[in-house]
Parts: C-alpha cells; structure tokens; sequence
C-alpha cells in the first residue's frame, strides 16, 4: 500500500515538473536559435558558414568576418543574453521579496540612479573613481544604482523592512533621480546633452570582451546563491506570517536577496544604460508559464529577459536596414505586443 | 503530562495590550479550542506560541522555554495555519503542500517528502486538486489546502487559526474528525481557535474563553459553556440545552443584549 501511494505521489510530482523541465529546454533553445541570428544580421549580412568557420576555424575564415564576427557581433550577441538573463532574475527577485507585480529595477528608480551617475559623469566630467578612463560613466552608474539599492533599503528599513515601504521609498526616489537629471540635462552642453540621451536609450553596441565578462561573472556568482534559497523564497510567497511560521527569518532573507538583486541590477545597467521592460516582463512570462516555484522561476526569468533582449537586439538592426536602433527603444517596441498577447491569451488569476 | 504551557504571557501590540498575563497548560493528545469575541487577542495567542511574535512571559514546550530552542527545532515542533492565507502565489496544490516540509527540502524532492504529501492529499480528500493552481481554487479548497500544509509538517504541536473558516458542514465535520484522529494517533497536542460554540463543545477537549486578552474561563466545555458566560463575554442572551446523550451542552442564542428587539 505504501508503495502505491509513493508511485501515485511520484507520478504526479513528475507530471507537474516534467511541463516546466520542457517549457525551460524550449526557452532556451529559443534563446541559442535569437543568438545565432543576432550574430548573423548587422550592416553586413552574414552567412551562418561564414560565421562558423569564423568561430570554430580561425585560420581558413575571411579576416573581416573573423573581426565583425570577434570583436563586434559575438560580444554584443552574447551581452544581450547575459544582460537580458540578469535583468530578468533582479525583476523576478524584486518581485518576489516586494510581493508585487510592479517591482522591477526600473520602476524602483534603480535604473534612474544608474542614469544621473553616468550623466554626472558625462556632464561634469565627476567620478566616484579617479582615472577611471572609458570605465567613468560605467563605474559612476554602477556606484549610484547600488546607491539607490541602499537608499531603498534603508528607508524601508526606518520603519519595518516590509514590502510596501521598500516600493514606496522605490519609487520616491525613481522621482527624485528623475528630476535630479532633467537638472543635468538642463545645465549640460549639446554634446553631454546627447551623450546624456543616447545612454537613456540603452545601447549594446559599446560591449567588448571584458565589460561581458564583468557582467557575467557577477551573474555566475549571484545566481547560486540565490538559487540556494530556492524553496525559502518560493514560500515568501505564501506571505511573511506564514513564511515566519515555517522558521524562515523573512527579515533576513529579504535583505540578502536584496543585496543579491543590486549587485545584478548594477551590473546589468552600469554597461549598457536603461533598458526598461525586461525585468519587469521576464518575470511575468516565466509566472505564466511555470508558475512561482522557484527552482523553476528563477531560470525561467533568466531565458525569458535573455530571449526578450535577444529578440530585441536582432530588431534594433533590421528596423532600418543598415542602421542600429537603440536597443531601449526597440524593447519595448517588441515586447510590448508580445506581452498583451500572453496576457490576452492565458487564463485569469496572475496577479 | 503537560506538552505546552503558558506563564504569565503578556503581549502589546504598538504599547495596546492585547494579550494580559495568560496562564495556559495543555497535554498531548487532547484538543483545545480558544474561543471569544472578535479582537479578543486569540490569532495573537497563536503568533506568540508558534514564535512568530515575542511576547513578554514564559512558553514551556515540554518543560523548555521557546526562547532557548533552536529555530529550526521550534518550526519541526510546531505548525501552524494561518487566519487567512494569500491567494496571490502562483503554485499548485501540491507545490504549496509540499511547502510544509520546507524544513526537509532541497533542489531535488525526497520521494519521503512527496509521499507524504500525497497521503496527506488523499487523506483530506483534495488529491484530485493536486495540479491545479492555488490561486484558481474556491475559499474552501483553498482551506484545505491551507489545513494540509499545516498537517504534513508532523509537529507535535498543531496550531489552527480557524480551521475551519469557508468550509462547509460537511467537511467542517470532517476536519474536526480528522483533527481529533490526528492527536490521539499522533499524540499531538492541537489548539484550534474558532467562532462556533456548538462545534467546540463537540470537538474540544478543553475549552480557553479569552476576553480582552484575559482568560475569562478555563476548561471543559459543559463547565465553561453557560448563559451567564455567554452573556457576560459575548453580550448575547443565550439559552444551554445539555445533550440527553452525550451531556455536551448547546448554545441557542436568544439575541444581543444590545438588541431593541426582545425575543
Ligand atoms: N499587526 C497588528 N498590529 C496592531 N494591532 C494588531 C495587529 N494584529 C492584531 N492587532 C490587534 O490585536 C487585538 C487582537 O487581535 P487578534 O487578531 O488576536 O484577535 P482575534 O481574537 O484573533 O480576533 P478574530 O476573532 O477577529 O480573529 C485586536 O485589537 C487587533 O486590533
Ligand atoms: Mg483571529
């Protein structure tokens, strides 16, 4: 009897994992199926020989498409998973601690503090890092979204670290950046005015090998660690008192993965400027799809702001042939009917 | 024996007291119903034993004081079912009950744990639910759903905050039953909060009146359950009719002292 009952139990356990494990394989053949287009399309075309053997085959490729393949279209390709994956994981995360829907690095003002430090940069020339060099307004966004994190923090924190206070003080400051920048905007010259503008936009096309690589490293050491509150997390859901009951210490958990969320959010903004839906939307198509157990949340987060970038990376160069859109402006244009027609499509009771 | 026991509790709510100097004991295998008014302080009882709160005052489980036992022990000692649950989480049935065992899982799911589960499906009857999303049931699925979370956990201290909230009769019967099952098989000691009087007299062991976070009366129900308690608490003019049978006394309320209308 008590075999029949663990089969059944299994059965069904398998039953309600087995979707999610081909829903995530289906993503993430999507995302390696956008990355492989993104390589291929650009001022020149390319063919998918020409850039296999560019990659695989050093010595027998052509030596212009061996340095569009290496040095421009593989790095940006790849910063547009790695930067849509980590975008989406800091909005699912925010939206699990904050319990709310709205909560993303956007809608906090995280991504408007990352803006007024790099334009702090670009205006007055100001680094928090002497002798920065080509990293100023990198380093500059990174130090003030982090800043915004902490702000955010600790005013929550001045009363009790719950969720409301934490979005509220959130989007209190998303105003006061906001303000603070149309400031530097006001007193900036042409040229920083443009440069100003242009970094707002959000923009791939400045990656190279080393800013991918700090992006991608922050994202390999953050993802464990909040991969390892898996099932604390997933049960935050359930609400704080029952949270508590179950012995997590809720305080605690939100605080560090918190700190978990700036670090990534900061990464993600400080190189390539303000991209604004993909942490707010990865999330929601990985809710729609798997639901909020995170074992299967959190990379689901991940492929759906990879895939929704990637996608996007490939329209901010076919919108205008021969031209590059600003990749911020072309995520939104993409994933907004995108979104609606999920929404429209699936069933009623999330969020 | 005693399982539980309460010293001089006290607990303030923004400097309001809420709980005033409570003395509780209860043993294993019995069930114990809180009863009161709206507000009279049982929810926050309940936070304060399964260590949600801190109050002033002593908890002894089992001659230990709470504050001396590791976190992790108190949660393996204790459960607890919430007043109200959140339907905002997107996860399935099983998922939610699964969540119970929080304290036993890792990335990968004993088949320990799944079977446990299962039973504890099957066993309230909601199986049939199991794939389905939490947040798409109805008030009294979700109840049970709620109610098996709190089971699969095995404590040894069961702590339900109205139970038995958007069932109907028939499975408030059932959960009752199932409850006293649970705690003589198990030995559990069980404290159940809730409204209806009639339903405590039937299913408590003991019963704890609480009244503007005092203990009003403590005991059996057809020691505790009369009309002048009935007024004097609850402000309601009632009739106690003892079962011929069994000697559990019924409440037949009459109407609020407040009322204008006379019966
Ligand atoms: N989080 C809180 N903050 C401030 N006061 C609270 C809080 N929770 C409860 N209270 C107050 O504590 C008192 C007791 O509340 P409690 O929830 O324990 O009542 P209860 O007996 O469970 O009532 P009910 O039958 O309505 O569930 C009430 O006056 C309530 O307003
Ligand atoms: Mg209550």
């Amino acid at each position: 009897m008590a075999t029949k009952i663990d089969i059944q139990a299994k059965e069904i356990y398998c039953e309600i994992t087995g979707r999610k494990y081909i829903l995530l394989v289906l993503l993430a053949v999507a995302c390696v199926f956008t990355l492989i287009i993104d390589i291929l399309v650009g001022p020149a075309w390319l063919s998918i020989r020409e850039v296999f053997s560019a990659i695989f085959m050093a010595n027998s490729s052509d030596p212009t498409t061996h340095v569009i393949v290496w040095t421009i279209r593989l790095p940006i390709a790849l910063m547009a998973i790695v930067v849509g994956a980590t975008l989406g994981i800091a909005g699912a995360e925010m939206q699990t601690i904050l319990d709310n829907p709205l909560a993303s690095p956007y809608t906090l003002g995280v991504s408007a503090g990352a803006g007024f430090g790099a334009a702090l940069a670009l205006v007055l020339g100001v680094g928090i890092v002497p002798y920065a060099g080509e990293y100023l307004v990198s380093i500059n966004a990174f130090f003030f979204s982090l800043l915004t994190c902490l702000l955010i923090y600790f005013i929550g924190k001045a009363r009790r670290v719950t969720a409301e206070t934490m979005i509220l003080a959130g989007i209190a400051l998303l105003f006061l950046f906001h303000s603070l920048l149309a400031l530097l905007q006001y007193i900036a010259t042409e040229e920083a005015l443009q440069a100003i503008v242009f970094w707002l936009f959000g923009n791939l096309m400045k990656t190279t090998w080393p800013k991918l690589g700090i992006v991608a490293a922050v994202l390999i050491i953050v993802v464990p660690l909040l991969a390892k509150d898996a099932w604390k997390l997933t049960a935050l859901r359930l609400g704080d008192e029952k949270a508590k009951s179950l012995g997590i210490d809720v305080e605690k958990l939100r605080l560090k993965a918190f700190i978990l969320i700036s670090l990534l959010t900061a990464a993600a903004v400080c190189f390539v400027g303000t991209i604004g839906f993909i942490g707010l939307v990865g999330p929601h198509i990985a809710r729609m799809l798997v639901g909020e157990d995170q074992r299967f949340f959190l990379p689901m987060s991940a492929l759906g702001g990879a895939l929704l970038l990637s996608a996007a990376s490939i329209g901010s160069k076919v919108i205008i042939p021969g031209a590059v859109f600003p990749i911020g402006i072309v995520t939104s244009l993409i994933g907004v009917p995108f979104f609606f027609s999920l929404i429209l499509t699936k069933r009623r009771g999330y969020w | 024996m005693v399982r539980l026991e309460i010293k001089n509790l006290k607990f303030s709510y923004n400097s309001k007291p809420v709980l005033k100097n409570i003395n509780i004991k209860v043993s294993p295998g019995k069930i114990t119903a809180v009863i009161g008014p709206n507000a009279a302080g049982k929810s926050t009882l309940l936070k304060c034993i399964a260590g949600i709160i801190r109050p002033e005052g002593n908890i002894l489980i089992e001659g230990k004081e709470i504050n001396t036992i590791k976190k992790d022990n108190i949660t393996k000692l204790v459960s607890y079912l919430t007043q109200e649950s959140s339907a905002r989480a997107v996860l399935s049935v099983f998922e939610v009950v699964l969540l119970g065992r929080l304290h036993s899982l890792s990335w990968k799911v004993d088949d320990d744990d799944l079977e446990v589960v299962w039973g504890i499906l099957k066993e309230l009857g909601i199986h049939k639910l199991a794939s389905r999303h939490f947040n798409e049931l109805s008030g009294g699925q979700r109840q049970m759903v709620s109610i098996a979370q709190a089971l699969v956990r095995e404590p040894k201290i069961l702590l339900l905050d109205e139970p038995t909230n958007n069932l109907d009769l028939q499975h408030q019967l059932e959960i009752f039953d199932l409850i006293r099952e649970l705690s003589v098989e198990r030995n559990i000691t069980t404290i159940i909060t809730l409204h209806q009087l009639n339903m405590a007299a039937r299913c408590a062991d003991e019963l704890v009146i609480l009244n503007n976070g005092e203990v009003y009366a403590a005991g059996k129900p057809e020691s505790v359950l009369t009309s002048e308690m009935v007024r004097s608490v609850y402000g309601v003019n009632a009739r106690v009719n003892i079962g011929e049978d069994d000697g559990i006394p019924q409440i037949i309320p009459i109407n609020s002292v407040r009322s204008k209308r006379l019966a």
